[in-house]
């Protein structure tokens, strides 16, 4: 021990240095081998205890899933069953954590009285604190899937606890704060727009269209209430879920909004006009082509909705001014609108092509296997 | 006291002492740039682990807000595979969707095996050169509904680059997915990609991991079970590509300063990637040079934009097998290094190009493209010092173990960084080897990787401009090989 001790005085600095990094590494690479199997190890022993904990619950929930649900208390039975419940998952972290989603996992593919009951376990066994404790952590990621539990699991006694995570720091949190909201709000869904002034990304607005479209369609708020939201991301997404959900009562609203100084707005509220089929917005559709010839996205989209919505031939002819337009998407979506548009409209078609410009078009455009 | 006839001592000690000390300098950053770049990645890839705890991708699949992918798949002389690769591709979990398959003039019957098994008929695609490309010869739609997704492009011969940029011509979606036809892509890679792009509206790209298909059990263009390669060279891949994405791209990704997304399989805004030019036909690396250009592009236009990064395993490929082929690959891969650095050397520490000027590509240029030469003349300097008898014993056995120990403790980083993110190697035996393969990679596998990158830049100073044959055994051959084995 001395001579190692002697030895490694002796050596150059360098050296000592180049001996120290190899140690540190060497250690560090044997460090990580430990860790992987060791998590291999932890990961493979709490698989092994959820399953066990898992097929324990699950036997007692299928009985409680099958009994009838009614306001009066619990029959016995199924008071013998949430204590057993209750004994098999004590005070354990572990046992809350995978019966809370199991819970949520069942629930997904029920509705009515299963599901009722299902939300009544979750509340009786107090799994409402348990999440609602996750909701009011510190860490991001365990806040999130408090407020995700507690959403999927119908408990509006947080409803406010959840609000108050709309405008989180982080992301994540404020996506599901919001997404709970939008959950838990059934009688006047999505009132908190009204005061929503964070960004609302595509994602989010496909959450909600797939959690709108799965919900009870007369109960769907009047998104027109949002056109002038003071926050773009919001007025979008109203628009949006005007065209998704057909709400033909908005059509006033919608030919108002050709005027916004907004781009994108006026973009969505073609599109929109076009897809609900609102022929009585053909005359102030077709009036915004020269305003918005310079714009190849705009006129693409006014070349695109008159396709669908006009009717008379000074529709017709702003589309066959269309196909003079520089840009070339322009001019084959207007080619392909008056294609669409009988045979009046197929006749200015042809006769814009005397000289033969449009040739390859038309031939696209009535090729029957590129008809989109 | 030892002298030379032609050099005062102090002269070459004064040089020892130079070269010693750069070459020392270049290894203590390289090796610190490496171990943040891991450190970063890590942090990284668990956030978006719990992150993604929430998310049900298959909602995007059912939803009409999804938007349109085009997915491009170049095909040149594929005719043993191309009906398995195009039935696999029209499988993938995505509802609003293209699959555009190029043939790109191959010299077999590629195109006369597409059209009888998908019922295709030449159509009158009216197709515009926004890129401008080779002869677009004809356009093929299926009579078949079932198949009413697919699109073949017959045309003239003209290179990788070339057929891409016909899909972006020909493609009528928002988002374009550009992969290599003979590569398996999970069922629900598109689901996955497509996300930061429904995330953020400034995501110009977004990238996924590509892993290392040999010995794999594929069924169907599918992938069933993953399994380690057999053979020790596309082994040696698994590894370094576990390093490179895992390790690496994440973190760049993090710091959105992201250069790099494999030709496998990336997803682009096809407005941008035309805006910006489309792909460039005048490199072999025209992966990265497209992504660095569309990038430029976002500067110069003053847009704000992001690439984005994803570590899921998305696309397997098949690695090359055998030290010839891998060497062609090597080859091209140094050569379109070097060459979109060079088409795009504006950037090198410009502060107009922010975080990509002054990191991203300084990073590439001293790390990626110079390590090779540094190492190789590090190889020739310590031979020479062995010829003239001045290597100190004393100080070269633990400087080559701190090297080597430092190499070994990052390959472990990053399997430890694999078994606690995705898990895809399950067996145990298979982790002991690849430990073997991590003891075995910096003294067998990677001086050959520095040979061939150097061999690479020496045929570009010769002009060499081609790909380079790259033979593939190819995933359905394996199959049958298995079966006729069992």
């Amino acid at each position: 021990m001395i001579d190692i001790i002697e030895t490694w005085s002796d050596l150059p600095s360098e050296v000592k240095v180049f001996i120290l990094i190899s140690l540190v590494a060497l250690c560090g690479a044997l460090l990580f081998v430990i860790f992987l199997f060791s998590s291999r190890q932890v990961k493979n022993s709490l698989k092994q205890k959820e399953s066990v904990l898992r097929s324990r619950f699950q036997g007692s929930l299928n009985v409680i899933m099958l009994m009838e649900s009614s306001d009066e208390e619990p029959a016995a039975s199924a008071q013998f069953y949430l204590s057993q419940l209750q004994k098999d998952m004590g005070e354990s972290r572990l046992a809350k954590q995978v019966m809370t989603d199991q819970l949520i996992g069942l629930k997904k593919n029920l509705v009515g009285a299963s599901a009722d009951s299902l939300t009544n376990v979750f509340r009786k066994l107090r799994l409402n604190a348990f999440s609602s404790g996750k909701a009011a952590s510190f860490s991001w990621s365990t806040r999130a899937q408090g407020l995700f539990e507690l959403a999927q699991m119908d408990d509006k006694d947080s409803f406010e606890r959840i609000k108050s995570n709309l405008h989180a720091r982080n992301v994540t949190v404020r996506e599901e704060a919001f997404m709970a909201l939008v959950k838990l709000d059934k009688d006047s869904s999505l009132q908190f727009l009204n005061d929503y002034h964070a960004p609302l990304s595509q994602w989010m607005e496909m959450r909600i269209h797939q959690h709108l479209s799965n919900s009870d369609k007369r109960k769907l708020p009047d998104f027109s209430q949002w056109y002038n939201h003071s926050n773009l991301d919001v007025a979008l997404f109203a628009l949006n879920m005007t065209k998704q959900f057909r709400q033909l009562n908005a059509v006033q609203k919608l030919i108002a909004l050709l005027d916004d100084p907004n781009k994108s707005k006026v973009v969505l509220t073609i599109d929109t006009l076009g897809d609900l089929d609102a022929h009585e917005a053909a005359n102030p559709v077709s009036s915004k082509m020269l305003e918005f010839w310079d714009n190849d996205v705009l006129s693409r989209r006014i070349a695109k909705t008159l396709g669908k919505i006009g009717y008379a031939e000074n529709h017709w002819k702003v589309l066959s001014g269309y196909l003079t337009h520089p840009n070339y998407s322009v001019r084959f979506e207007a080619a392909q609108s008056l294609y669409k548009s009988g045979n009046q409209a197929k006749y200015i078609l042809n006769r814009a092509n005397s000289e033969g410009s449009l040739t390859t078009i038309l031939m696209h455009v009535e090729d029957p296997l590129l008809q989109s | 006291m030892w002298k030379t006839p032609y050099f005062n001592l102090d002269d070459m000690n004064a040089f020892y002492f130079v070269v010693n000390v750069l070459i020392f300098i270049y290894a203590v950053a390289i090796s610190s740039a490496y171990l943040i770049l891991a450190v970063m990645s890590i942090l990284e890839m668990r956030t978006y682990m719990r992150k993604n705890y929430f998310v049900d991708h298959k909602m995007i699949l059912s939803s009409p807000l999804a938007p349109g992918i085009s997915l491009i798949a170049p095909a040149y002389n594929e005719a043993l595979t191309i009906i398995d690769n195009v039935k696999s591709l029209l499988s993938i979990m995505y509802n609003n969707y293209e699959v555009i398959i190029i043939n790109d003039g191959s010299k077999d019957d590629t195109l006369a095996k597409l059209v009888p098994a998908f019922d295709l008929v030449k159509v009158n695609f009216d197709v515009q050169y926004n890129v401008p490309t080779k002869n677009v010869r004809g356009v093929y739609k299926s009579r078949n509904l079932a198949f009413k997704k697919l699109v073949v492009v017959d045309k003239e011969n003209g290179g990788k680059a070339d057929a891409l940029n016909v899909g972006l011509n020909v493609s009528k979606k928002d988002l374009v997915a550009c992969i290599d036809v003979d590569c398996i892509i999970e069922p629900d890679a598109l689901l996955k990609m497509v996300k930061p792009f429904l995330e953020k509206r400034e995501v110009i790209a977004s990238g996924g991991v590509v892993r290392i298909a040999n010995s794999c059990v594929i069924e169907e263009g599918r992938l069933i079970e993953v399994k380690l390669p057999e053979k020790l060279l596309p082994r040696m891949q698994v590894l370094e590509y576990i390093r490179a994405f895992l390790l690496g791209r994440m973190a760049w990704s993090k710091l959105n300063g992201l250069l790099l997304i494999s030709g496998a399989f990336g997803l682009f805004k096809r407005e941008i990637a035309l805006a910006a030019g489309g792909y460039n036909h005048n490199t072999v690396g025209e992966d990265m040079e497209l992504v660095v250009r569309m990038r430029r592009h976002m500067h110069e236009m003053n847009l704000k934009y992001i690439v984005a990064y994803i570590p899921d395993p998305l696309c397997w490929t098949e690695a090359p097998a055998d030290a010839k082929i891998l060497s062609r690959q090597r080859n091209r891969w140094a050569r379109g290094t070097f060459e979109t650095l060079k088409i795009h050397r504006k950037l090198f520490f410009n502060p107009r190009y922010g975080l990509m000027g002054m990191l991203s590509y300084p990073f590439w240029f001293f790390f990626e493209y110079l390590s090779p030469f540094i190492e190789f003349s590090g190889f020739l300097f310590f031979l020479f010092l062995v010829a003239i008898g001045r290597v100190n014993g004393l100080f070269f056995v633990p400087l080559t173990l701190a090297v080597y120990c430092f190499a070994l403790f990052m390959s472990m980083f990053a399997l430890y960084a694999e078994e606690t993110s995705f898990f895809k190697y399950t067996q145990k035996r298979d982790v002991m080897k690849m430990i073997g393969v991590a003891l075995l990679e910096p003294i067998w596998f990677h001086p050959r990787v520095v040979w061939w990158s150097l061999k690479g830049n020496i045929d570009l100073i010769k002009g060499k401009k081609t790909w380079g044959e790259m033979t593939r055994q190819g995933f359905v051959q394996y199959k049958k090989t298995e079966k006729k084995v069992a």
